[in-house]
């Protein structure tokens, strides 16, 4: 039975007024010099910062289960609310008014995406099994996809399974893993024929990663910090009946998975990262340095702030469309696009502002600060689909160029040509 | 409180404005008003007065309009600027007939206003002087008591339909401070000058006033508040006629990158052009979320953003982007784009006029800085 | 590279040594004695432009480290200076500032090289009331408040200096015309110097654009990738151009004008090349496991001494606005 919107907010209100303390009201005045001097994108706790945060997100998720709000759209008998996306949405832009710990770690890859994977293509009893227990926060999943020489060309992966009686065995190597450390379960794309073309031998299998076999190695990113994993799979012996979708269908269930990251990509200008370019943090910046009255810096200025607040405007009216009972457009593609190059060359801005004291760290506030920032820029074209990616995908899907010709999608992917292991 | 539609409603009056304009106004019918001296069809602008109701769409109920708002206007607009319409709509509707309302002058709206709704009177509002700027503190222009009157005299720049308007509001200096005023189109006193235009499909003239007779508009002294509420209006109809613009250099770009085979494919299928159509594609989307957001604003309504910031951001984008798609679009055409018979070029006169037409980047980088008070 | 005096074997030879010489890891001091060992000093003497900036440029291309700055900097105050009699490094202008020189009273900062110990004496460029200057310290009191730059680009092996405060007694020497000789000539230097790194980045991503295959083809035959790096060469080509015309105008008036346009030119290509070189290598290289950071960083931390790119723009600007003679530079 569908329940009345008013009544939904009205319930999720209530309850997050019982769990949560309200985010202070309106943009928070800029205090420059004081506070912590670190502007990161990507998480740079210790260690066991890092574990306590994701306690408190398995924990917020689990009290969010509890009270039925845990898995919105999912369907009861999986411990889902049976409700619409645009009840989940609704939830999101409420509860961004409390005080909550950031789920992110179960949620982008996990929920997101694996979750209605699982339910899509998995047998029943592993559905069973695992999509109550994700979605009460207990376990968190991770996507084994990327590979060394598979990063745009996904569906060039190379890490075989092989059947062995009612298992299956896996080998290969996986990279930009994301919080595979924090994970108890990934989903593993593996060639199983590579006598048919590439996108019609993949299986995908979801890997126990406490299973003998995997190896999870941090990987250290140019901006310094290791986010990101490598994880090897040495004869992994995974059972069929973690097998999910038909032997050779992989590739639809990929598509499954990666459907959902686009859905759930969009209003990301919060954070840390959003924070430090936004226009109080930037003018605060200008003033700090003197700059305020310098013609071009402030036309700079105004170029940045024109193109955020756009695509903000995109997103705002993403959501309106939605709620009104439209259909989703290309603006998940094109906010990516710009929220990348946003914070791209508001890093850059304030790079020049701060000018050569960027490059040692002289104690000053809000100086060397950036260089963070600035060198996790160029993660923002390239992860989660490069920008050259993305462009083809909304010029051939969206505008309806053709596709650039080649057989690399008919020849068996035994005979495609290929980069070596590591280049 | 204006009237308001819903998405649908202004997609039907999408498609009758484009079915209207694809028999009005066509490549050939713009070119053929190229050449003509008046630079607009009046036999056009009459069937968009009486077939289509355009011209009193946006006017206040009061004075026979129909009192609807920025989102109406932007639709009507936006189908202007694709068809690059030559037309005094910008300048009546836009900008004469906005001054008009936001001076609060009930007597000077009932002159006006039933006649601009009905057809009859075109209008235009003269502010640039010698530097091209909007700006309204210290015009050269002064106004004088004379009799019973007033007179008006000293030269105004680059007023956009200024030969052909039929009532000329101005903004002169008093000794009340900037005052707005209306001078009829053929007083004695007004010698006006058609320029030669970057762009030939907004007709642009200098207009030199000497003892003109003037009819004082709106309170004594208040043109910098009118002046101001017209930009902030017109910026985001500008905003909105850019996109229709810059989505048709667009669909003109993705379609001959389609079509048009070299090395025995089809170009689009090249990266760098396809790269090319998405990266326009997605300047066209952001300018037409900005337009959209800022008609939004203007209209009022809840969780939407201020109205001047967003007037001024859609300058900022729409301004650059359909600059950037006009550009672009001549580069995928290759050198056929470059030609005089191919609509390119008029797109990218346009593009570049409508930019520059409030003060160009200089002025519209620091007019958003000052609406966010920075 | 300007047609110099070299012949051709000689100069392959040369530059065929160079390589082989900033290959071996060494330190800052290593590097000079084995110069030394080649014989650097006649060819640098035979053809200052060709010899100066192949060094530099060889420098940058194998992210090496040496005092090699200072000697082109002592070089050109040596008329000003008193014979050496020991060894001498070079205080650096500090970084945050630009080219803007420590007041002579103190308390002085800049960046050195390399550390400094013994009998070296550290020449200090100064602001007087009458123009630029120079002490001469020595190295202890130095070292003491020296750091190491760390930071953005630790592989530098750069220190720097604050807090150093001059013996009551030390004089400082008026430098005249010399310190304007001495910026110049590092400037030209260090373009050759941020080239060479951006040589090396380009190379990289030419490498491995061409062995990484996706959808059944080198990546490097997709147009996308093709035309970045084109654009790179590009903006790499046309510094390389006003740094040779920097030269052929060393000698004249205007030769502190030539060198600022190049260092510009050459900070603006190496940020355009490393966005390109990034962005090619995709995800590999973000990792620290690739060079291209060191790259990245590298060239950033070079266009930043004696003036950024964004520092000498806004003195051009500043210097046209206020009436400036616009002199051209040669061969352009």
């Amino acid at each position: 039975m569908p329940i009345e919107m008013d009544d939904f907010v009205a319930e999720v209100r209530s309850f997050l007024d019982a769990h949560a303390p309200r985010r202070p009201h309106g943009d928070a005045e800029v205090d420059w010099g004081t506070g912590i001097d670190r502007i990161s994108y990507f998480s740079t706790d210790p260690p066991d910062v890092e574990a306590e945060n994701v306690a408190a997100a398995r924990a917020w998720q689990r009290r969010r289960y509890d009270a039925g709000l845990g898995w919105i759209v999912g369907p009861p008998e999986y411990g889902g609310r049976g409700l619409t996306a645009v009840h989940d949405m609704v939830y999101d832009s409420v509860e961004a008014e409390y005080e909550v710990p950031d789920t992110g770690v179960l949620s982008l890859i996990g929920l997101g995406m694996i979750g209605p994977t699982i339910l899509a293509h998995a047998q029943q009893q592993i559905r069973e099994r695992y999509l109550p227990a994700m979605y009460a926060g207990d376990v968190i999943a991770c996507q084994l996809f990327s590979e060394p020489a598979a990063g745009s060309d996904l569906a060039a992966v190379s890490t075989r399974a092989v059947r062995d009686g009612d298992a299956w065995v896996i080998d290969g190597q996986k990279v930009w893993t994301s919080i595979a450390h924090h994970a108890q379960i990934g989903l593993a794309l593996c060639r199983t024929d590579p006598d048919r073309p590439k996108h019609k031998g993949i299986t995908a299998f979801l890997v126990d990663m406490s299973a003998p076999g995997v190896d999870v190695r941090p990987l250290r990113q140019m901006s310094g910090g290791a986010e990101f994993n490598e994880v090897f799979l040495t004869d992994v012996r995974v059972p069929d009946e973690h097998r999910i979708g038909a032997v050779n269908d992989g590739w639809r269930v990929a598509l499954t998975t990666l459907m959902n990251e686009r859905a759930s990509v969009g209003g990301e200008g919060a954070g840390p990262a959003g924070r430090a370019v936004s226009l109080p943090f930037l003018t605060a910046l200008l003033k700090a340095n003197d700059r305020l009255g310098d013609a071009a810096a402030r036309r700079r200025l105004a170029e940045l702030y024109a193109d955020q607040a756009a695509t903000e405007y995109l997103n705002h009216q993403a959501v309106r469309r939605l709620r009104e009972g439209g259909q989703p457009g290309p603006e998940a593609s094109v906010s990516k696009l710009m929220y990348g190059q946003n914070l791209t060359r508001g890093a850059h801005f304030a790079a020049e502002v701060v000018g050569p004291r960027l490059l040692a760290d002289t104690g000053e506030w809000g100086t060397f600060s950036w260089t963070e920032l600035l060198l996790s820029t160029p993660a923002l074209r390239i992860l989660g689909g490069t920008e050259e990616i993305m462009k083809n995908i909304l010029a051939e899907r969206v505008l309806g160029l053709p596709k650039e010709s080649g057989t690399d999608a008919t020849t068996p992917f035994r005979e495609l040509r290929r980069s070596g292991g590591t280049a | 409180m204006s009237q308001t539609t819903s998405q649908a409603e202004r997609e039907d009056l999408r498609a009758s404005v484009r079915s209207f304009l694809a028999t009005t106004s066509g490549e050939d019918q713009v070119r053929r008003l190229i050449g003509d001296e008046r630079g607009w069809d009046e036999s056009v602008w009459r069937r968009m007065a009486d077939e289509l109701g355009l011209l009193s769409l946006t006017l206040p109920p009061d004075h026979g309009g129909d009192g609807f708002g920025a989102p109406e206007l932007q639709v009507v607009l936006e189908e202007q600027g694709r068809a690059l319409l030559p037309s005094p709509y910008f300048s009546t509707v836009v900008l004469a007939a906005t001054a008009l309302a936001a001076s609060g002058d009930e007597a000077a709206q009932a002159t006006h206003l039933p006649a601009i709704g009905a057809g009859t009177t075109t209008a235009t509002l003269a502010v640039a002087e010698a530097d091209g700027s909007w700006r309204t503190d210290r015009p050269a222009t002064t106004a004088v008591r004379a009799g019973s009157g007033w007179t008006l005299s000293g030269t105004k720049q680059l007023v956009v339909d200024g030969a052909t308007a039929d009532v000329v509001l101005v903004v002169a200096g008093t000794d009340a401070g900037p005052g707005l005023f209306a001078v009829a189109g053929d007083d004695p006193g007004l010698t006006r000058t058609p320029l030669r235009t970057l762009d030939p499909t907004r007709r642009i003239a200098r207009l030199e006033f000497a003892d003109a007779a003037a009819v004082p508009v709106g309170a004594p002294g208040a043109a910098g508040a009118v002046v101001d509420r017209v930009l902030d209006v017109a910026t985001a109809a500008l905003a909105a006629e850019q996109v229709g613009a810059a989505r048709a250099c667009l669909e003109a770009a993705v379609g001959y990158a389609r079509e048009r085979v070299q090395f025995g494919r089809a170009i689009g299928s090249f990266q760098a052009v396809k790269h090319k159509c998405a990266d326009m594609f997605v300047r066209v989307q952001l300018a037409d979320a900005a337009a959209t957001e800022a008609a939004a604003a203007l209209a009022g309504g809840e969780g939407l953003p201020d109205p001047g910031v967003a007037a001024a951001v859609a300058h900022v984008v729409c301004s650059e982007a359909f600059m950037f798609v006009a550009a672009e679009n001549i580069q995928v055409h290759g050198g056929i784009g470059f030609t005089w018979e191919h609509p390119a070029h008029l797109y990218f006169r346009r593009a570049k006029s409508s930019q520059l037409l409030f003060g160009g980047p200089a002025a519209y980088h620091e007019r958003l800085l000052a609406r966010l008070g920075v | 590279m300007s047609p110099g005096s070299m012949d051709t074997a000689t100069g392959e030879l040369l530059t065929a040594s160079l390589r082989g010489l900033f290959a071996a890891p060494a330190s800052a001091d290593d590097l000079g004695a084995r110069l030394a060992d080649l014989g650097w000093d006649e060819v640098l003497a035979a053809d200052p432009a060709w010899a100066t900036t192949l060094l530099f440029t060889e420098q940058g291309r194998a992210l090496a480290g040496s005092r090699a700055l200072d000697d082109v900097v002592l070089a050109a105050l040596s008329p000003v200076l008193p014979p050496a009699a020991h060894a001498r490094a070079v205080l650096h202008p500090h970084p945050s500032g630009g080219a803007e020189l420590s007041a002579a009273e103190g308390p002085l900062r800049g960046l050195l090289l390399a550390p400094v110990d013994g009998d070296t004496e550290v020449v200090v460029p100064v602001a007087t009331g009458d123009g630029a200057a120079l002490l001469t310290l020595p190295s202890a009191p130095v070292a003491s408040r020296a750091t190491p730059a760390g930071g953005f680009d630790p592989a530098s092996g750069w220190l720097l200096v604050e807090g150093v405060h001059a013996p009551s007694d030390a004089r400082a020497l008026p430098a005249g015309a010399a310190w304007q000789d001495a910026l110049s000539a590092g400037r030209r230097a260090l373009s050759a110097e941020i080239l060479g790194v951006c040589a090396a980045a380009l190379a990289m991503a030419v490498r491995h654009t061409s062995a990484r295959v996706q959808y059944g083809r080198p990546i490097a035959s997709f147009q996308a990738v093709r035309h970045r790096l084109s654009e790179a060469h590009v903006a790499v080509t046309g510094a390389r151009a006003v740094l040779d015309a920097a030269w052929q105008v060393a000698e004249r008036s205007d030769a502190g004008w030539a060198a600022t346009l190049a260092k510009v030119r050459a900070g603006r290509a190496q940020a355009e090349c490393m966005r390109a070189a990034v962005q090619v290598l995709g995800a590999t290289g973000l990792t620290q496991e690739s060079e291209m950071h060191r790259f990245v960083t590298r060239a950033a931390a070079l266009d930043a001494l004696l003036g950024s790119r964004q520092q000498l723009t806004e003195r051009i600007g500043t210097d046209l606005l206020a009436g400036a003679a616009m002199a051209p530079v040669a061969g352009i």
